[in-house]
């Protein structure tokens, strides 16, 4: 029953225990009510047969008295009840046993059938005497009719008495069948309802079992273990489809989780080889501009070349030896060291005027800081060579091509404790899009080093945002195309002027 | 699992051995209904005795309807299923008038008795008497012990006693205790036939006188208070009593130990009952005459259903007496439970 009932749907399932234990509940309905009609039947039929010789008796006793009284009055009525008394008679008789039998009652039937025959052969034989008035003969008819009258009389008494002792014996059994079946059948009821409700509890745990298996396993997955034993589904009802989808679920999270997992490792490890290429073209970089001149070298040759303007009195040749000089210096003294704003402002000096040197004065170059914040300029410290790219860029891509006289004016405040460098130019700015870029760090490196000293933004931008420790140090803005470039760069209190 | 198919089989077997119960219940009142057996034969023959409660009577009875079984015949023995006690006249009109095919009567020669044998062979049904005939009338055949030869066996029995006897007396006293109404029959033939005997083989000097006693199978407890009377009288107290019939002996056997009369007054009695058979074994009754009452019933059959089918049938059939004394006792001891078992067995359904 159990393999079956596996493939049953949940409502066939419950259909089937539900139709089966009112079936069985029927059935045994069925036979008590059979069983309890067929002891009425039989308790109805045990008096039958009393029933019947008492109005066989009576209808004895109506044919004497009719008989006697015709004898008595000879009326047609008495003649007329007779007749009908006699026909009444017979048609019970008609009903009583005439064959020889060895049972008892059957024989007596016989018998009271035989004798009664007689009888009403001597009642007719008494009448029709008394019709052609023969006294003598209907007395003597009479008399022999009245004999075998209480003859049959006892007769009938007797198997009256002996069916009733026979009836009464069956009576008591039936009566006490009828009590045992009071008892057997509150019995078999009380058993089926017992049985019922195992079937039922059994199939129930049948369909709730593998539904706490899969609440318990959903429990888990939910608190993100995937690594555990699926439901075993051996169902095919609601909750083993929904068991078989589960697992389905789980089975495909698992692979998934797998994958991304892989995924992952393996853009980390393209992402590792990329920073390790950029790092090994940087150093090859530094390494082929440290190797293209001694800086030593080129700074005593420098140096030299100061003295000896100074011996052929050629001022301003000197200076501008001794200010190329001291930029170079600077260049290699301070390129990854901690400076002051002052320094910085200085080497700024330094390079535009060598580059109104060598552009004839093209570049005007116009500096102002803040009242509160000029004594504090040897205080103010931040990374070496900031401000020299940017003026560089400004040079290079700002002002080198434009038909007006160029401007670039380095102005330093206080803003909200903070000290604001701002560095303007009136060349032919830049381009939204490039701003952008430049903002986002994205602009390809390539693009401007193509005329740089090697330091470009992104360096520069990188190392504030390292030595600040904070993103919004740095701001490069510009109104559109022609409008000029301006960079500001926050530096927080005064910067590590501490 | 296994629990919960213990409990429906268990559940199962109890309902059934229940309903199984049920059934047995309905079955037994269904029997009672239909009353025993009901088996149809193609005869009915009924058998009218003067005392159907005997012992003899219900071996004869027994012995008949065995036969008449064979013959796909049914014997009623009339009179036991009615709640109103008729006399053997009176059945006997019953018989008549409910047309039966063939009467057994122990009948005798009253008047009335002979008319009503008359009518039945007139009409007829063919009537057998047994043990006591009615030789007036028209009657196909008479089964029974030859009483004139039964009377000769008493004699013989009574000569017996007597030469045996150690006090010579002058007068001994034999008193045989008669049935009224057979008086003039059967009874009559063995009282002569004692007479006879005695007459013949008594070789002794002192003078026997036989004397009948009739008792009335009419009036209710007659025969324990003849015998009482004749064991109490001093005077006339005899020496001899012969009963005729089963109940006389018993009644004669049990105030032989009443009055203290055991071997004062030798008793001969007749038929073969369990207190007859311990009185001889215990000397109270000196002898019994005994027949084969079965085979006496089985004969009355065999008469009946030879005239139904060839017409004719032998007027007188005789079945052999047979005397149980101290000598043979022992055989009967153990014979009388035998030929007793079935009858008991019957009469207790």
């Amino acid at each position: 029953m159990k393999q079956p009932l596996r493939n049953l749907t949940i409502q066939n399932k419950l259909l089937v225990v539900v139709v089966f234990s009112m079936m069985v509940i029927l059935l045994v309905n069925i036979f008590l009510f059979a069983n309890v009609n067929d002891i009425v039947k039989r308790l109805d039929d045990i008096y039958v047969s009393n029933v019947n010789l008492n109005d066989l008796s009576d209808a004895l006793g109506s044919v004497q008295t009719s008989m006697t009284q015709y004898l008595n009055t000879k009326t047609s009525d008495a003649m007329e009840s007779y007749y009908k008394d006699t026909k009444t008679f017979g048609t019970l008789l008609e009903m009583l046993n005439d064959r020889p039998t060895s049972n008892e009652p059957k024989l007596m039937e016989k018998n009271i059938r035989r004798m009664s025959y007689s009888y009403l052969r001597l009642t007719n034989q008494a009448i029709e005497a008394k019709r052609g008035r023969n006294v003598e003969k209907y007395n003597r008819y009479y008399e022999d009719a009245t004999e075998l009258y209480h003859y049959i009389a006892s007769y009938i008494y007797s198997l009256n008495n002996k069916q009733f002792k026979t009836n009464s014996d069956s009576y008591e059994v039936l009566s006490f069948s009828l009590r045992y079946l009071e008892i057997v059948s509150s019995a078999v009821l009380v058993l089926v309802a017992l049985g019922n409700t195992f079937l039922i509890i059994l199939v129930t745990r049948n369909i709730t079992n593998p539904l706490k298996a899969l609440v318990e396993v959903a429990n888990e997955v939910g608190e993100g273990n995937f690594n555990i034993e699926l439901p075993d589904v051996s169902t095919n009802d609601e909750v083993g489809v929904v068991s078989k989808a589960f697992n389905k679920m789980v089975i495909s999270m698992r692979s998934y989780i797998d994958r991304i997992k892989q995924n992952m490792k393996t853009e980390r490890a393209l992402k590792e080889k990329e920073l390790m290429m950029e790092n090994h073209l940087k150093d090859a970089q530094l390494k082929y501009l440290q190797a293209q001149i001694s800086p030593h070298f080129l700074f005593n040759t420098l140096n030299a070349g100061a003295q000896l303007a100074m011996m052929e009195e050629a001022d301003r040749t000197y200076e501008y030896i001794q200010k190329a000089a001291e930029l170079f210096r600077y260049n290699m003294k301070k390129n990854n060291e901690i400076v002051t704003l002052r320094e910085e402002m200085e080497l700024v000096d330094n390079y535009i005027y060598i580059l109104n040197v060598r552009f004839s004065g093209e570049i005007h170059y116009e500096k102002s800081v803040e009242s509160g914040v000029a004594d504090k300029l040897d205080r103010i410290m931040l990374p070496g060579m900031i401000l020299q790219p940017i003026v560089e860029n400004s040079v290079n891509h700002g002002i080198r091509d434009i038909s007006w006289k160029g401007l670039i004016t380095l102005h330093v405040y206080e803003k909200e404790e903070h000290i604001c460098i701002e560095m303007k130019d009136n060349g032919i700015g830049i381009r939204p899009e490039i701003l952008n870029k430049i903002m986002t760090g994205t602009l390809k490196e390539e693009d401007l080093s193509k005329a740089s000293n090697g330091i470009g933004l992104d360096n520069v931008t990188s190392r504030l945002r390292l030595f600040c420790d904070r993103e919004d140090v740095f701001e490069i803005f510009s109104e559109g195309e022609g409008k000029g470039t301006t960079v500001r760069i926050y530096l927080p209190g005064y910067g590590r002027c501490d | 699992m296994i629990l919960c198919f213990c409990l429906i089989l268990l559940s199962f077997l109890v309902i059934l051995s229940s309903v199984i119960y049920y059934r047995r219940q309905i079955l037994q009142s269904t029997q009672l209904i239909e009353n025993y057996e009901n088996e149809h034969f193609d005869k009915h023959y009924v058998m009218i005795t003067s005392d159907s409660k005997s012992l003899f009577w219900q071996n004869v009875y027994h012995g008949a309807r065995s036969r008449a079984a064979e013959y796909n015949a049914y014997l009623e023995l009339l009179g036991t299923n009615l709640d109103v006690e008729y006399d053997e006249t009176e059945l006997l009109k019953i018989a008549i008038e409910s047309q039966v095919d063939g009467i057994v009567v122990e009948a005798s020669d009253d008047e009335q008795m002979v008319a009503l044998i008359d009518k039945a062979t007139g009409t007829g049904i063919p009537v057998v008497t047994v043990l006591d005939d009615s030789r007036n009338s028209t009657r196909q055949s008479f089964v029974g012990i030859s009483s004139y030869n039964a009377g000769h066996e008493y004699g013989s029995q009574i000569c017996e006693i007597l030469e045996k006897d150690a006090a010579e007396k002058d007068r001994y006293q034999v008193i045989v205790l008669m049935g009224e109404e057979n008086y003039d029959a059967s009874q009559n033939l063995v009282y002569s036939g004692i007479q006879e005997s005695v007459e013949e083989e008594y070789k002794g000097k002192a003078s026997v006188e036989i004397k009948t006693s009739l008792i009335s199978q009419k009036s209710a407890f007659a025969a324990e208070e003849v015998v009482r009377d004749i064991f109490l009288s001093e005077e006339q107290s005899p020496d001899i009593v012969v009963c005729l019939d089963e109940m006389y002996t018993t009644c004669a056997y049990q105030a032989a130990i009443d009055y203290n009369k055991v071997g004062k007054i030798n008793i001969l009695g007749y038929y073969q009952s369990d207190v007859i058979l311990g009185g001889i074994a215990g000397n109270v009754v000196y002898s019994t005459l005994t027949v084969d009452a079965g085979r006496m019933g089985e004969n009355c059959i065999d008469a009946l259903w030879e005239y139904n089918k060839t017409g004719y049938v032998s007027d007188y059939i005789a079945v052999e007496t047979v005397l149980i004394n101290a000598d043979n006792i022992a055989d009967y001891i153990g014979g009388e439970e035998r030929e007793t078992a079935p009858s008991q067995s019957d009469d207790t359904k």
